[in-house]
C-alpha cells in the first residue's frame, strides 16, 4: 500500500481547515464587487486556498512523477516522538491551569516538568533551577516592568 | 543643518547621553532574548520612560526601539529563534553561519551593518525627511494593495519550498488576518464566540509559536544528545574573514538604500525590505546556491535593509504623525504619553524633541556598535549552554513574551497551538515564514481591496489605471514571469548547446 505524501497531508488538513473556514464565512455578507461586505476578501481567500491545496493534493497524489520529493517527512532519520509529545502536553496544560494556580506556581510546574523531559541531571536539580528560573522571571518581568501576571487562587 | 546641530546640543546633554546608551543597552539586553522582539522589548520597557522628561524618555524609547533590533537579529543568527518577523530572513543564513562555527562573524556582519544602514538612513532622513514624507502620503488604496501583493508574491518566491506550498501558506496567513472584527463593518469574524479573539490574531504569539516553541519540540525530538545544539566556537574567529567581508559591503550599502526607501511605505516595511533585501542579493549573486547555506550577504543585506526601515518608518511617525508599523505605533503611544503631538507641527512647536531625537539617534547607533562588537563574544557564549537548560527558559521567555503584550493568557493559548502546528509544518516541509508574514500584511492587503474596489464601483481597472499601482503590478509580473522564462530558456537552448 503506497504511502501518502507529507505535502499531500498537509494539502489534505490545510484544505480541510479551509472549507472549515469558508463554512462559518457562510454567515457573512459578500456583497458585491463594488460594495463589497464583511465576507467578500474571506470567500475569495478561502476558495483560493483550498484551490492550492486542491492542486498541490492532486499533484502529490494523482501526477505524482517519479521525480516527486513528496516533502520531507518520509526522508528524515527516526526522531523521538515520546518527548515532544510530553512537551506538547506541558505547553497546553499551562494555560489552562495559569489562571487558576497563579504564574509562580504553574511556571515552577511548567519548568520542573520541562527540565524533566529534557533530562536535565535529576530532580533535585530540575526543581531549583524551575525555582530559580521563576523568581528571577517574577521579579523582573512582574516587580520591574509591570507586567500583569495571574495571581490564581493566591489572590 | 541648523536643526540637527541645536538637536546634537539637546542629546549630548549628560542626562540625555546616560538615558540613550540606556535604552540602547536594555533594548539590545531585552531583544536579545529569544522570542522577544523590538514590539516586545518596547512594550515591555515602556514603563522605564516613565517620569523623565519628554526629549529624554523619548530618547531613551528610540534608544530601546533600534537596540531591540538589532538584538531580535541575534537570537536568530544563535538560536534560530527569530524574535520577531523582520528576523525571520536573517535566521535562514545566519544559523547556517552559526553552525558552520561562524556565529562571531554573523553578529560582527549584523552589527556592522545595522551601524551603517542605520547611518545612512539617518543622512537621508535628516535632509530629506519632508518631502519623503510628502512622497509617501501620495500612497492611496490601489497602491496599498498592489505593494502588499508586491510584497507577498516576492516573498513566495523566496521560501524555497515551491510555490504552491508558499501560496498555500501565504493563504493560511491572510486567513488567520481576517479573524477579528471588520475595520469597516464591525462585524466579528471567524472568533468562534471568543470575545478574545474580536481583537484579532496578534503576530508576535503566531511567530513565537511557530518559530520559537517549534524550535523547541524539534530539539526535543533530536534523538542524540542534549546538548547537540551547542554549536563550538571559536573566540578568536569573531571577526569576518576577508572573504566575507568583501561580500558584505555592496549588500550593507544596497540594503541600507532600499531599506530606507522600503521603510517609507506603510505597512510592515522593515519585514518586506529584509525579503526584497534577500532576494535582491541572492538574484545577483554569482553564487546563489549559496544561500541558505550561510551566506554571509543573506545576513548583511537583510540586516541593513531592516535597520534602515526602521530609521525609515521614523519619517511617517515624526512629519506627519502616523505610525505605519507597530513599532513606531508604540513610539507614537510613547509620545503622547509624555504630551506631545507628533505631525507637522512637531518641529516648529517642539524643535527640541524632533531634532534632539534624531541627533540622539546618530549618537545611539554609534554607541550600539560599540556596545555590540565587544558583547559577541558574549552572545557567542549563549550557545555553549546546555540546550536541556536553555530550552525550558526559552520556552519560559517565549511565554511571557506573549503574555506581556496584551496581558492575556489567550495569547499564551494562541502561541502554544501554532507552536504544536509549526513542529508539524516542519516534519512535513512546510515554512511558516509566508505564512507569518501574510498574518502581518492581510489587514493591509484586504482593507486597501476593499477601498480600491468602492472607488472604482467594482472595476478592476484601478489597479492599472493609477500609475504607481500599474508600475508595482508590472513590476509583481516581471518577478513571477522572469525566472520563470528564464528557467525555459534555459531548459530550451540546453538541449541544443549539448547537440552541438
Amino acid at each position: 500500500m503506497s504511502k501518502i505524501s507529507a505535502n499531500a497531508k498537509g494539502a489534505l488538513l490545510i484544505g480541510i481547515l479551509a472549507i472549515v473556514y469558508l463554512i462559518d464565512g457562510r454567515e457573512l455578507s459578500f456583497g458585491s464587487a463594488g460594495m463589497p461586505g464583511e465576507g467578500f476578501v474571506p470567500a475569495l481567500m478561502g476558495f483560493g486556498l483550498l484551490l492550492c491545496c486542491l492542486l498541490l493534493f492532486l499533484k502529490e497524489t494523482i501526477f505524482a512523477g517519479k521525480g516527486g520529493n513528496g516533502g520531507m517527512a518520509e526522508e528524515e532519520e527516526e526522531k523521538d516522538t515520546r518527548r515532544p509529545l510530553l512537551l506538547m502536553v506541558v505547553l497546553l496544560l499551562y494555560p489552562l491551569l495559569l489562571p487558576y494556580l497563579g504564574f509562580m506556581l504553574a511556571t515552577i510546574g511548567l519548568l520542573l516538568g520541562c527540565f524533566r523531559i529534557f533530562a536535565f541531571r535529576n530532580w533535585l536539580w530540575s526543581a531549583g533551577a524551575a525555582v530559580v528560573f521563576t523568581l528571577i522571571t517574577y521579579v523582573v518581568f512582574e516587580k520591574w516592568l509591570d507586567v500583569l501576571f495571574p495571581k490564581g487562587f493566591w489572590g | 543643518m541648523e536643526g540637527l546641530l541645536y538637536g546634537l546640543s539637546v542629546a549630548i546633554t549628560p542626562t540625555n547621553l546616560l538615558f540613550c546608551f540606556l535604552g540602547a543597552f536594555l533594548g539590545t539586553l531585552v531583544g536579545v532574548l529569544p522570542g522577544i522582539g523590538p514590539v516586545g522589548s518596547m512594550a515591555l520597557l515602556l514603563g522605564a520612560t516613565y517620569g523623565l522628561p519628554p526629549e529624554t524618555a523619548l530618547i531613551m524609547f528610540a534608544g530601546i526601539y533600534y537596540g531591540s533590533m538589532y538584538g531580535g537579529s541575534t537570537t536568530s543568527i544563535l538560536v534560530n529563534i527569530p524574535g520577531e518577523a523582520s528576523s525571520v530572513v536573517t535566521a535562514i543564513d545566519g544559523y547556517q553561519m552559526a553552525r558552520k562555527g561562524r556565529a562571531g562573524s554573523a553578529l560582527c556582519i549584523a552589527a556592522v551593518g545595522s551601524f551603517v544602514a542605520g547611518t545612512v538612513g539617518l543622512v537621508i532622513l535628516s535632509f530629506l525627511a519632508p518631502k519623503l514624507a510628502e512622497a509617501a502620503l501620495k500612497f492611496g488604496p490601489p497602491e496599498y494593495f498592489a505593494i502588499a501583493v508586491f510584497g507577498l508574491l516576492v516573498l513566495s518566491q523566496l521560501s524555497g519550498q515551491g510555490l504552491l506550498k508558499s501560496f498555500i501558506m501565504v493563504g493560511v496567513g491572510l486567513l488567520l488576518g481576517t479573524v477579528g472584527l471588520d475595520d469597516i463593518s464591525g462585524q466579528a469574524r471567524f472568533t468562534f464566540g471568543s470575545v478574545d479573539l474580536q481583537k484579532g490574531i496578534d503576530f508576535v504569539p503566531v511567530a513565537m509559536g511557530l518559530f520559537g516553541i517549534a524550535e523547541v519540540l524539534d530539539i526535543a525530538a533530536e534523538k542524540v544528545a542534549n546538548n547537540q545544539e551547542a554549536i563550538k566556537v571559536k573566540l578568536r574567529e569573531l571577526l569576518p574573514n576577508r572573504e566575507e567581508a568583501k561580500k558584505s559591503v555592496g549588500p550593507t550599502l544596497r540594503g541600507s538604500v532600499l531599506g530606507f526607501l522600503v521603510g517609507l511605505i506603510p505597512g510592515p516595511a522593515a519585514v518586506i525590505s529584509t525579503f526584497l533585501s534577500y532576494t535582491l542579493e541572492r538574484k545577483i549573486s554569482k553564487s546563489p546556491q549559496d544561500f541558505g547555506n550561510g551566506a554571509p550577504e543573506g545576513v548583511a543585506g537583510p540586516e541593513s535593509a531592516n535597520n534602515s526601515a526602521a530609521i525609515g518608518a521614523f519619517v511617517p511617525v515624526l512629519s506627519l504623525g502616523i505610525p505605519f508599523a507597530p513599532p513606531t505605533a508604540l513610539l507614537l503611544s510613547a509620545m503622547m504619553i509624555h504630551g506631545i503631538t507628533p505631525g507637522p507641527l512637531l518641529i516648529q512647536e517642539h524643535p527640541e524633541i524632533f531634532w534632539g531625537l534624531i541627533a540622539s539617534m546618530y549618537i545611539g547607533n554609534a554607541m550600539l556598535l560599540l556596545l555590540n562588537l565587544p558583547m559577541v563574544g558574549l552572545f557567542v557564549r549563549v550557545l555553549s549552554v546546555p540546550s536541556n537548560l536553555l530550552m525550558p527558559v526559552i520556552i519560559l521567555l517565549c511565554i511571557i513574551g506573549a503574555f506581556a503584550i496584551n496581558n492575556a493568557v489567550t495569547d499564551i493559548w494562541i502561541m502554544t497551538i501554532f507552536g504544536v502546528a509549526g513542529f508539524i509544518m516542519r516534519r512535513w516541509g512546510f515554512s511558516p515564514a509566508p505564512l507569518v508574514l501574510a498574518l502581518v500584511i492581510g489587514p493591509m492587503l484586504e482593507n486597501s481591496l476593499m477601498q480600491s474596489l468602492m472607488m472604482s464601483q467594482g472595476s478592476l481597472s484601478i489597479f492599472y489605471t493609477q500609475p504607481l499601482s500599474r508600475a508595482l503590478f508590472i513590476l509583481t509580473i516581471i518577478v513571477i514571469v522572469a525566472p520563470v522564462l528564464y528557467r525555459l530558456v534555459k531548459r530550451l537552448s540546453s538541449p541544443k548547446q549539448n547537440a552541438v
